[in-house]
């Protein structure tokens, strides 16, 4: 056995230390500067996830005022609204600054009743549309959020669910 | 990834693997909202073992939705939530491996008998010099070690360095690495690599 295998022996026997954490540590910065997660891989994984396991629909986004709907606006200084379609159903959504964190969601789906589940980050919120569609959010913080559509008037329809909204 | 390396404190110290237990057990109880977090804490690790595999950026991104895609499909399969990481890193790895293979149209024996410059993976972007501090040099010097690796230690050093103690036996057992390579003893990988350190001078490193 050369002295280079038996110094490798060695090491290989003793304790982790905080030389090895180091250099764990910088591999890790190597590899997240120069070979990144692309961004927003997570939150494309998880909507692939929400539709697979709700088996739901996907609607698709028909018309877009917000000036590209990547686009995270800082500052709204009028309303905007975004309208999706499915099959069955259309959702029509405009968003109002409340305050500098909050947004106002309102909404309009051709579902009177159905039930409108706000998906934000890391919580939902729930609303039911009225007689007319309309339904409402209050305080909604920025983000990406989808709205999850389930209505009650034609049984046995999938859920409906939008792409991510930029709020 | 946001974990901090180097000594584990409370919650921390349980590991991934340990997390994505609980987090699937609390899945399959109907909390549809317990694998969002799992998905953020181990997608970074995900992601850089479907690239370890010699996935291309665009192969690697749908191995790691394939992956996740599969957990939500096969969750009645999986009985033992505690074996979810390494199950993700399994599959992963077969779906990048396969992935791969695929678009070479030729049968390596294993990926890591291939000759290291034919790592398609290896990151190739320079380091943007604004950000190119003392320890990007350091980082950058300390890639240069680990390159010159055999290549099994080259995908075993890379997702260790993704996560702490606790889960380095799951990452040793998902890429077929006896378990005890990396903790609590040094292990060979990390032997190799502090013989080299030390062997170069402009490294400070004491034995």
């Amino acid at each position: 056995m050369t002295p280079h295998e038996n110094q490798e022996d060695v090491l290989a026997e003793q304790a982790l230390d905080a030389e090895d954490l180091r250099a764990l540590g910088l591999i890790r910065s190597h590899l997240s500067l120069v070979d990144p997660v692309p961004f927003g891989l997570g939150e494309r994984v998880k909507f692939a996830m929400t539709v697979a396991s709700l088996e739901a629909e996907i609607a698709h986004l028909m018309s877009d005022s917000l000036t590209a709907s990547a686009t995270r606006a800082t500052e709204y200084d009028r309303a905007t609204t975004v309208t999706f379609e499915s099959t069955g159903l259309s959702i029509m959504v405009t968003l109002e600054p409340v305050d500098r964190d909050k947004v106002r969601l309102r909404g309009w789906v051709t579902a009177p009743g159905a039930e409108v589940e706000l998906r934000e980050r890391s919580r939902s919120q729930e609303a039911m549309a009225d007689d007319e569609g309309r339904f409402v959010f209050e305080q909604v913080d920025h983000g990406t959020v989808h709205l999850l559509i389930r209505r009650h008037d034609e049984p046995g329809t999938r859920p409906v669910i939008t792409p991510g909204i930029e709020i | 990834m946001n974990s901090p390396k180097g000594e584990n404190t409370g919650a921390r110290s349980t590991g991934l693997a340990a997390a994505a237990a609980r987090a699937f057990a609390l899945h399959r109880a109907g909390d549809s909202s317990a694998m969002e977090a799992l998905v953020d804490d181990v997608t970074p690790l995900l992601w850089h073992t479907a690239r370890s595999q010699g996935a291309d950026a665009a192969t690697a991104e749908d191995v790691v939705q394939t992956t996740w895609l599969r957990l939500v499909e096969h969750s009645d399969a999986i009985t033992d939530p505690q074996a979810v990481l390494q199950w993700l890193l399994t599959t992963t790895k077969r779906e990048a491996w396969s992935a791969v293979r695929r678009s070479r149209r030729t049968v390596p024996q294993e990926p890591w008998d291939e000759p290291p410059t034919s790592d398609p993976t290896g990151p190739v972007k320079s380091a943007d010099p604004a950000i190119a501090t003392e320890d990007a040099h350091a980082a950058r010097a300390m890639w240069r070690h680990v390159e010159s690796l055999p290549e099994r230690c080259q995908q075993l050093l890379r997702l260790v360095a993704f996560v702490d103690r606790p889960d380095y036996s799951a990452v040793s057992a998902a890429l077929g690495i006896p378990v005890g390579s990396i903790g609590p003893t040094r292990g060979r990988c990390l032997a190799k690599l502090r013989v080299a350190l030390l062997a170069d001078p402009s490294w400070e490193v004491t034995a």
